[in-house]
């Protein structure tokens, strides 16, 4: 039927409805203008519209209200889920249903948490259901809920995890307060956990009484992760496919989620959420804990959410005049709107959290003992006097001050309070400044060396091993083994190599083998003051070099005082393989490879010898398949790009290496590689993506890579805030400062990069940059000079060809664009960057179809950094052609999805 | 974020898709508990409102404004289509989406439920020749806005509404029928 007949049916239609019934057909005959179709179409609808009367007038919501509300407790109990036998529903929300089951196997109780059917079909919910299910099991904290499994059977995918019996915080409130010390009790522990969750950069998002558990013994537990997605930018890449759905989706910045009740006003506002969001939902819990109401309440969520936004909660002493005002301090800081004026970590909170609990202990032992009074003016005068002398203790003090107020108590009790409370003060601050002054942030590891020549890569492997443990635990900054590889075969004191490194502290050692026995020693100094922090001599047998490992990695942390909870403490001793002869390829792997961006062919290919060694040796040894993979990964992405061959076998150790080890950040790192190549047609974001995975599971690692990958995508700040981080682990990286230079290169910032340039090699300057200033004749001398020293330099042709258009030479430049071509074939990881040159000459020449074909080259093989598309000066003739102009609106929108994504 | 709505973004209907998802839990569970649906869904039009207001009320033209009640249909539409698929699948162990003709028709003389996937499949092709219909009845029955609010959403006037569902829903029912 064509438009124009619909609209006469729609006319005909309601017209005819208005009329009575046994009208309408004489209605019809009237106005009818002899179209047939029409005529039947309308017919068919009146006969229709008797019965179609009451049709869809109940909301849909109806038809599907029993699964949505997952009242399907009957269907389920005495079924089984896999190896689990539902036993009882244990309670149902937005997320789904958790059950309490048996795990047959096992023969134990487990909480299974079953997601909505309708979920499955929801990529974005399986994808944070997956996560929430990685990112908490990989924490291990006392705190928080253990999973067990995640799985799918028959359409159902599930959480199993430890089954915690007691009741939820919302149940033991409901509507009344807690006794503070109870309060205190639980909000540590709550803190704690969370101070183990954003360690590993996962906000939980939903902090709410109903989410924590009480056992009946006090410990408290933190449950449902469920929508604690890992921090914004963090977001999983599970392969080429959900990476491709992610970008078709693209990103999704802080959406409402959670209660209303518990809303930080970020989340509340729908803005992206950081830590801090959880920091005011546990003020909400606490105010409520202490005063038994809620903070924000209003009639309806839109109401509440306003509140949140707008308005102060009800002061805390006005609920509760006796809580002690230390507190309410921590309670309204928590509670600041402007999340820049909170709690900035749980860790600080945490810290306040227990102070004011053994505050609160020791005052109560000291009212106990206490029951002389004494004069009110005398008292008086003394606590004011004591706040002048104790104001630097901030509100401790005033917290004691004000119970003495309240209390009356006696003279001689009342100094010992003050005392206490100078005291308390002075022990506080000497106590934080001693921590800040002494405190090791950064470690250098060196190989401990070989006291006799041929067994040098030992010493390497043992530093390679103790630098992995210990900065996987995310405590310390570890400098990485690229950075402490050159003392090995150097006779640097380890003093200087520790100033060299700008390292606090340093590990030296030496290591001996006397047969089938081994001999290690080691020494942990202090870089200020060359203090030995520690020292220790193994003599082992060969087979327990790993023995050896765990020890110095454990000594090494507790020696530097490191806080390691139980997740950390597993990663330090975490063992990858216990074959002597597949550790010793593997170490002999590590030995002969190099940073990336020095790696030579040779190395590159005996490097992949000795990790298909160590695999060959154990086939079990994720480490290695990893190293293996990352090896395959630059053969494939750098070494030989145009040979499909090495991606394959990478992916296949990637895959190996993840099925024997999730946990391991070399896996991610390779990925990324592949991603951002052309083999795998530059995926810029996943790539990303994978790095941040692999910073999740070490701290250590990846800044570099971040760097060079938002440089590529044009992301600014965030490669400069990258590289800095990632000059900070290792000053010594090579590849840093040529990611610094590639940064300034690729933003158009020549006098950054001549200055950087010089800061780093004192040498020439590049061509590149006379061209900029427009110093042509300088340009020339300085490519004269390189054809002459390396005629193989890369992208020799392409500045030729650049100074050719530059003199207005457009002929000869147009002529050289065959042999910049012949020099990067499509595949080669240059290519994006003759391509942007070769744009660059057809801007320049005026031709802007050509350029615009180019830039869109550039752009597809990777290099898309819209900022110097903005203002590279190369490019203004064209800057005003349609084509241009359309491009540019095009490279925006993509810009502005990374930024979104990644800012 | 309403940036985005009226920016008229795919992946805005994915941003609203959590949101909704919970609203419409609560309201399932009280129509479980037999309380009044209208009332409840009105509630939804309600917060779709007022975080309007919320949000940035000086900078909301009707165009982002309609644009957001369009996407939250959508978004419900989506959501309830796949719980009614989702039920389906496990009721045919998984298999076949579409009920047998005979079923289906066993299944409505019982206590007429609509068919919500063939609905959102006829209302695709109502769709294609009238748009507006099909937002319509997005609005009423998947977010289950009054005819009041879902003129002003649409930004047309109530009698347009009320002839477009009252055709909308004919046309619907016929083609559920054949």
């Amino acid at each position: 039927m064509a438009s124009y007949q619909w609209q006469k049916v729609k006319n005909l239609f309601n017209a005819a409805l208005e009329r009575p019934r046994d009208e309408r057909l004489r209605f019809l005959d009237e106005n009818w203008d002899g179209d047939e179709a029409v005529r039947r179409e309308v017919e068919s609808l009146l006969a229709n519209s008797e019965d179609a009367a009451v049709f869809l007038e109940q909301p849909a919501v109806g038809e599907v209200a029993e699964a949505i509300a997952g009242n399907n407790e009957k269907l389920r109990v005495h079924q089984n889920v896999s190896h689990y036998k539902i036993l009882q529903l244990l309670g149902a929300g937005g997320m789904g249903e958790v059950y309490l089951a048996e795990d047959t196997k096992l023969e134990r109780k487990v909480a299974l948490k079953i997601l909505p059917a309708a979920f499955a079909q929801d990529a974005e919910r399986m994808r944070r259901f997956v996560q929430e299910a990685k990112a908490v099991s990989a924490l291990n904290h006392p705190n928080i809920l253990t999973i067990y499994e995640t799985g799918e059977t028959d359409n159902t995918n599930y959480i199993a995890s430890e089954y915690v019996e007691g009741e939820t915080l919302g149940e033991r409130l409901r509507g009344e307060p807690m006794n503070l010390k109870a309060a205190l009790d639980v909000s540590a522990q709550v803190a704690s956990a969370l101070q183990a969750a954003h360690g590993t950069g996962i906000v939980h998002r939903d902090i709410k009484p109903d989410n924590v558990m009480i056992r009946p013994d006090g410990f408290v537990k933190l449950l449902d992760f469920g929508i604690a997605k890992l921090t914004e930018k963090k977001t999983e890449l599970i392969d080429a496919e959900a990476a491709t759905a992610i970008k078709a989706a693209g990103t999704i910045p802080g959406m409402i989620i959670g209660t209303a009740n518990y809303m930080s006003p970020e989340q509340a506002s729908g803005k992206a959420v950081d830590e801090r969001s959880d920091v005011f939902s546990f003020g909400l819990v606490l105010y409520e804990m202490l005063t038994g109401k809620k903070a924000f309440e209003g009639a309806s969520a839109m109401e509440t959410i306003g509140l949140i936004l707008h308005k102060e909660p009800i002061p805390l002493n006005r609920h509760k005049p006796d809580v002690p005002p230390e507190i309410e301090r921590i309670v309204n800081k928590t509670l600041k709107k402007d999340c820049e004026e909170r709690y900035q970590t749980a860790k600080d909170l945490l810290i306040d959290l227990k102070d004011a609990r053994q505050e609160l202990e020791f005052q109560n032992k000291l009212e106990r003992s206490n029951s002389a009074s004494f004069s009110e003016p005398d008292a008086t005068q003394i606590i004011n006097h004591a706040e002048t002398k104790a104001a630097h203790t901030t509100s401790s003090a005033e917290y004691i001050v004000t119970e003495i107020k309240s209390n009356k108590l006696g003279f001689i009790a009342l100094s010992v309070l003050l005392l206490a409370a100078i005291g308390f003060g002075l022990w506080f601050f000497s106590n934080r400044n001693s921590t800040n002054a002494n405190q090791i942030k950064s470690l250098a590891i060196l190989p401990l060396k070989s006291l006799d020549a041929s067994e040098n890569y030992l010493g390497l492997g043992i530093a390679d091993s103790v630098i992995r443990r210990v900065s996987q635990t995310g405590e310390v900054t570890v400098r990485p083994t690229s950075a402490v590889r050159r003392y090995l075969n150097e006779e640097t004191d380890a003093l200087t190599a520790a100033q060299q490194l700008n390292a606090d502290a340093v590990l030296e050692g030496s290591v001996q083998r006397g047969g089938d026995r081994l001999r290690v020693s080691v020494n942990l100094l202090r870089t200020r003051d060359g203090k030995s922090l520690w020292s220790d001599k193994f003599d082992m047998p060969m087979t327990d070099i790993f023995v050896i490992q765990d020890t110095v990695a454990q000594q090494v942390a507790s020696r530097l005082q490191l806080q390691l909870d139980p997740s950390q403490q597993a990663r330090l001793t975490k063992r990858y393989t216990s074959n002597p002869v597949a550790y010793e390829f593997y170490v002999k792997g590590v030995y002969s490879f190099d940073q990336r961006v020095s790696a030579t062919k040779s190395q590159v290919e005996a490097t992949i010898d000795f990790f298909k060694q160590a695999v060959e040796a154990d086939p079990n040894f994720a480490l290695a398949h990893a190293q293996l993979a990352y090896a395959y990964a630059l053969k494939a992405v750098f070494v030989e790009p145009t040979e499909p061959v090495w991606a394959e076998r990478a992916k296949e150790e990637i895959n190996r290496a993840e099925m024997l080890d999730p946990q391991l950040a070399e896996t991610h790192l390779a990925r990324s590689m592949l991603l951002f190549s052309a083999s795998e047609g530059y995926q810029g974001e996943a790539a990303v993506r994978e790095v941040l995975l692999a910073q999740q599971l070490n701290p250590n690692v990846g800044y570099g890579e971040l760097g060079y990958l938002y440089i590529h995508l044009g992301l600014e700040d965030l490669a400069a805030r990258e590289l800095q981080r990632a000059s900070e682990i290792d000053p010594t990286s090579e590849y840093v400062k040529q990611m610094t230079l590639t940064m300034y290169d690729m933003g158009g910032k020549y006098d950054e990069y001549a200055a950087h340039r010089e800061f780093y090699h004192d040498d020439y300057m590049e061509a590149w940059y006379f061209m900029s200033k427009g110093r042509l004749d300088e340009a020339q001398k300085a490519i004269e000079e390189w054809s002459a020293k390396s005629p193989n330099k890369m992208d020799l042709p392409s500045k030729k060809a650049l100074l050719f258009a530059l003199k207005g030479d457009f002929r000869a430049a147009e002529a050289m664009i065959p042999v910049v071509l012949s020099r990067h074939p499509v595949k080669d990881p240059l290519y994006h960057h003759a391509a942007y040159d070769i744009a660059c000459i057809y801007a320049l020449e005026g031709k802007s179809v050509e350029a615009v074909k180019w830039l869109r080259e550039a752009n597809a093989t990777g290099f898309q950094p819209y900022p110097l598309f903005t203002r590279d000066a190369y490019l203004n003739r064209v800057r005003q052609t349609p084509e241009f102009v359309q491009f540019m609106n095009e490279m925006k929108l993509q810009y502005e999805n990374y930024e979104r994504e990644f800012k | 974020m309403l940036r985005e709505w009226s920016g008229g973004k795919a992946e805005a209907l994915d941003n609203l898709l959590p949101l909704v998802y919970d609203e419409l839990h609560r309201q399932a569970a009280r129509f479980m508990r037999k309380e009044r649906a209208g009332h409840t869904l009105q509630t939804t039009a309600l917060i779709n409102e007022a975080y309007l207001k919320l949000i940035d009320q000086r900078n909301v033209n009707w165009e982002s404004r309609t644009h957001f009640f369009a996407i939250a249909a959508q978004a419900m539409r989506r959501i309830l289509v796949d719980y009614a698929k989702a039920a389906h699948r496990k009721k045919r162990g998984g298999d076949d989406i579409k009920l047998p003709l005979e079923e289906a028709m066993t299944v409505a003389a019982e206590e007429t439920p609509v068919d919500l996937i063939a609905l959102d499949e006829a209302l695709n092709k109502l769709a294609t020749r009238d748009e507006q219909q099909a937002r319509v009845v997005e609005l009423r029955y998947f977010s289950g806005l009054s005819l009041e609010e879902t003129a002003e959403a649409l930004h047309i006037s109530r009698a347009t509404v009320a002839n477009d569902w009252s055709m909308a829903k004919v046309w619907l029912y016929r083609e559920l029928r054949k």
